[in-house]
């Protein structure tokens, strides 16, 4: 694949002229340049995709800190609880010494996973995806500037629902919401009707981003750009947006008729009206098992690009990388019963979601190998992006070892609703999702500000963020399978050490967090815009049209619009 | 396209990671400890579990073939990882300035995709036949629990013998079965989800509003065993403990008497042969009054 940029003026608009020939538009007449403000008013009247990207993109860096802030006080809680060892008469009254209420800590535990997956990862990747998305299929933006704004504008009130409705009792049903303790009778507060409500704005952001991204890749790919020339970050993104887009109203609908069941009394889920508590499971799931793959999927792509990138090569198996995504897409809609092993169904349904779940662990294992073969024969450069993505597959290895675990029924059962589940999914949505966002962010920050994040004190986070990481949900796999329960606040005496020694690498990633966070604002404000259109030097192997853009790109992203052939 | 010094390192390394595999296989088969140190698990021992000690045919099953998936999955833990560490040596700037130019390779391509997939069929198979044990209740249970779970408290009913126990959580009335025992569990719940789990006896199941969740035990091992509600229900959730005690079957009896137990005819004269005491109605109606 190479790239071509016409010269300026070689081929005038409506000119006739030969179907294959490159295309020049001239830059005025890119959709988002009618009128410019300066300041804050730019930032809040743009429908630039670049500016919405990073408004997405600090957005969830935010968040992720408010989530992980949440995290602390759970981590706090339970590095000093008052034991129970189950003879102690008064345990209840012991809950009101507590460092947070039972009542608080089951909204913690709610808000932190909601916190974190629809305000940190989702809008993690919808930032790069904006972003570089239309860079990389060579698009002047969007296809839908406008409607892209308002899904990012959407994203502010269902925040500040969210957060608000801790001041009137959020849900202490956890992120699941399971009827019937998220029921009216159980759940009283109106604090849930605004998580709810949340919900619903963030679902309808998430469907118009979809909508948007799938629109964009369809039409506006750049001359040349057949779809298996398109780089794997647009196909993980536009594989994610038919998920999202499939996923996403069976959300809103399910979290619609618990609002129905709180506000008006229709009883869907309740026995007594001939509703059924488990038909609340079986949407929900349907929704956030795909909303798995939907917050990791980007991220596959985006440590592919880092991959090829610092190992001086092309992404192995590249075709084979995009079947393994679409297979993974449809297999994660075919498989939400593993999340419900242990609430009542069908024998055969059992085994049936068990052997589907365990047929994931084939495009994912695809997918694992075609990575190190990327890496393999490579000459490879430790820059820190690459350091991100190279932990990131010995997380995402152990991770995706645990979910075959998980597949295997009579396992599951045994670790369902334990710490191991708990442990299981933070080394995917943090060694995976996560891991590939701030990988993501150093490889992309001297495109998207000109300047370099320092390597220096990246490679000290990076260690901090990595063995935190691992010191904080390693152990959570021993205590799972010993018998801890999750979503406790208090816990048996056998499990303290392991809960201390949990509780320190939580500090341990906080102290790269809060570090991350001065590195970037030290390079914004400190340092000078040095890096060309090829910041990191890879575009001699990569031939990727983000790299053949300005750091940071014109508003218009490309002079001359390419041609691929 | 591979110097040959490098495959042999990657086959090898393939070796290794089957036999740590294996290794860790054998690691958690060895756990197993049928008489712990202590011997069985008391009142004030720490919670056990279906690794060390199960104490269940289910547990048992379980453990074993936890074993099994061990050996055949961790494979894929310990050779890319082992794969990854020898790329970061090998394949990095300064000992290999040329990056090779290779991209795509179809047989290694479908040879990957086969052979996990025939791993999985040999993961699956076994699993699939302890699932099915599971699910096969015995038709004629030597006894039958109702199992209920209540904001927050546990209650459980032996409608046999007419008995009637709650477990605030404290543990002061626990749960006591007979060992050696096949016992049929029925899950419900009036109000919120719960879910009933004894991590020694290999058995967890939700109890949900409107219906009612069966599993099943056979008791393998006496004790005292803990547990704890698994699905968040509200303030006290971490609260909701569970305590059985799996007793001889005398002992059990003397239990079930202790609490009031109707004994059914065909039974009595049994247990009045096994506890040396006459247990029909009138005779239980007796020595209550006396005893009180």
């Amino acid at each position: 694949m190479s790239i071509i940029l016409p010269e300026p003026g070689s081929d005038a608009k409506g000119a006739a002229r030969p179907a294959e020939a490159p295309i020049y538009i001239p830059a005025e007449e890119t959709p988002h340049l009618h009128k410019e403000y300066k300041g804050i008013l730019r930032w809040l009247t743009t429908v630039d995709h670049k500016l919405i990207g990073v408004m997405y993109l600090w957005f969830a860096f935010f968040s992720a800190f408010a989530g992980g802030a949440l995290a602390g006080g759970i981590r706090a809680q339970l590095a000093l609880p008052i034991l129970t060892d189950g003879t102690n008469a008064t345990m209840g009254l012991n809950a009101g010494k507590a460092l947070l209420s039972p009542e608080l800590f089951n909204q913690f535990i709610g808000m932190h996973a909601s916190f974190m997956i629809f305000f940190a990862i989702i809008p993690g990747f919808a930032g790069f995806s904006n972003y570089f998305v239309p860079l990389l299929i060579g698009a002047r933006d969007m296809a839908f500037p406008k409607m892209n704004a308002f899904a990012f504008w959407l994203l502010i009130p269902s925040a500040l629902l969210m957060i608000c409705s801790f001041a009137f009792g959020s849900t202490g049903a956890g992120w699941t919401g399971y009827a019937p303790l998220s029921t009216r009778t159980y759940s009283p507060n109106i604090g849930v009707d605004m998580w709810i409500f949340g919900i619903h704005l963030a679902g309808v952001s998430s469907i118009m981003g979809a909508i948007n991204f799938i629109v964009t890749m369809s039409t506006m790919r750049a001359p040349g750009m057949k779809w298996f020339k398109m780089p794997l970050f647009c196909w993980t993104v536009l594989i994610q947006s038919w998920m999202a887009l499939i996923g996403t109203p069976v959300l809103a609908g399910v979290v619609t008729m618990l609002l129905t069941d709180r506000l008006i009394g229709t009883g869907f889920f309740d026995p007594a009206r001939g509703g059924d508590p488990l038909l609340y499971q079986h949407l929900f799931w349907f929704y956030s098992h795909p909303a798995v793959y939907i917050m990791i999927l980007p991220g596959f792509g985006i440590v592919s690009h880092i991959m090829a990138s610092f190992s001086g090569k092309h992404v192995f198996g590249y075709k084979g990388m995009v079947y393994a995504t679409a297979f993974i897409a449809i297999i994660g809609f075919l498989v939400w019963g593993h999340h419900m092993f242990s609430a009542g169904m069908e024998p055969w349904l059992r085994a049936y979601f068990g052997f589907m779940t365990m047929l994931i662990a084939v495009p994912t294992g695809v997918k694992i190998f075609s990575w190190l073969a990327t890496l393999w024969g490579g000459s490879i450069r430790f820059t820190v992006p690459m350091m991100y993505a190279l932990g990131f597959i010995g997380l995402f290895t152990i991770g995706g070892v645990s979910g075959v675990f998980l597949a295997n029924v009579p396992f599951d059962v045994q670790v369902h609703d334990s710490y191991f589940v708990v442990a299981h999914l933070h080394y995917v949505l943090f060694g995976g999702s996560v891991m590939t966002i701030l990988g993501g962010t150093y490889y992309w920050f001297p495109k998207m500000s000109g300047r370099f994040l320092d390597e220096k004190l990246g490679k000290i986070i990076f260690w901090c963020i990595f063995l935190g990481m691992n010191l904080t949900f390693m152990p959570m796999h021993w205590i799972g399978l010993a018998g801890m329960a999750r979503r406790i606040y208090t816990y048996r005496p056998e499990f303290l050490d392991m809960n201390r020694l949990i509780s320190c690498g939580y500090l341990l990633m906080l102290a790269g967090g809060i570090m991350l966070l001065g590195n970037i604002l030290y390079t914004l404000v400190a340092k000078k815009r040095t890096a060309g259109n090829d910041p990191w030097g890879v575009n001699a192997t990569q031939h990727t049209l983000d790299w053949e853009t300005k750091s940071p790109p014109a508003p218009h992203n490309f002079d001359r619009l390419p041609k691929i052939v | 396209m591979f110097k040959d010094k490098d495959i042999r390192n990657l086959v090898a390394i393939w070796v290794v990671g089957t036999l740590l595999a294996f290794a860790s296989a054998a690691l958690v088969y060895s756990f197993y400890s049928p008489a712990a140190p202590g011997g069985s698990p008391t009142e004030t021992s720490p919670i056990t579990n279906w690794i060390f000690q199960p104490s269940t045919t289910v547990a048992e099953m379980v453990r074993v073939n936890t074993a099994w998936t061990v050996a055949v999955i961790f494979p894929f833990l310990f050779a890319p990882i082992i794969t990854l560490l020898y790329i970061i040596g090998r394949f990095n700037e300064k000992n290999n300035p040329v990056p090779a130019t290779f991209h795509e390779h179809l047989p290694l391509e479908v040879f990957w995709t086969i052979v996990p997939a025939v791993v999985l069929v040999a993961m699956a198979v076994p699993a699939y036949g302890v699932l099915r044990y599971m699910e096969k209740p015995p038709t004629k249970p030597d006894l039958v629990v109702d199992v209920v779970g209540a904001q927050f408290y546990w209650q459980y009913t032996l409608p046999k013998y007419d008995v009637t126990v709650t477990d605030e959580g404290d543990g002061k009335d626990p749960l006591v079965l007979p060992v050696d025992k096949a016992i049929l569990l029925n899950g419900q719940s009036f109000q919120v989800n719960h879910a009933w789990w004894v991590p020694a006896f290999g058995v967890k199941f939700d109890v949900i509003p409107g219906r009612i969740n069966t599993s099943w035990i056979r008791t393998k091992r006496e004790g005292s065993y803990k547990g704890q509600c698994a699905e968040l229900c509200g303030t006290l959730h971490a609260y909701m403990l569970i305590h059985v005690n799996v007793v001889p079957e005398k002992e059990f009896y003397q239990w079930l008497k202790k609490k009031g137990a109707k004994f059914p005819p065909e039974e009595q004269e049994y247990v009045a042969a096994l506890l040396g005491e006459d247990v029909t109605a009138t005779a239980l109606a007796t020595s209550t009054t006396t005893n009180h």
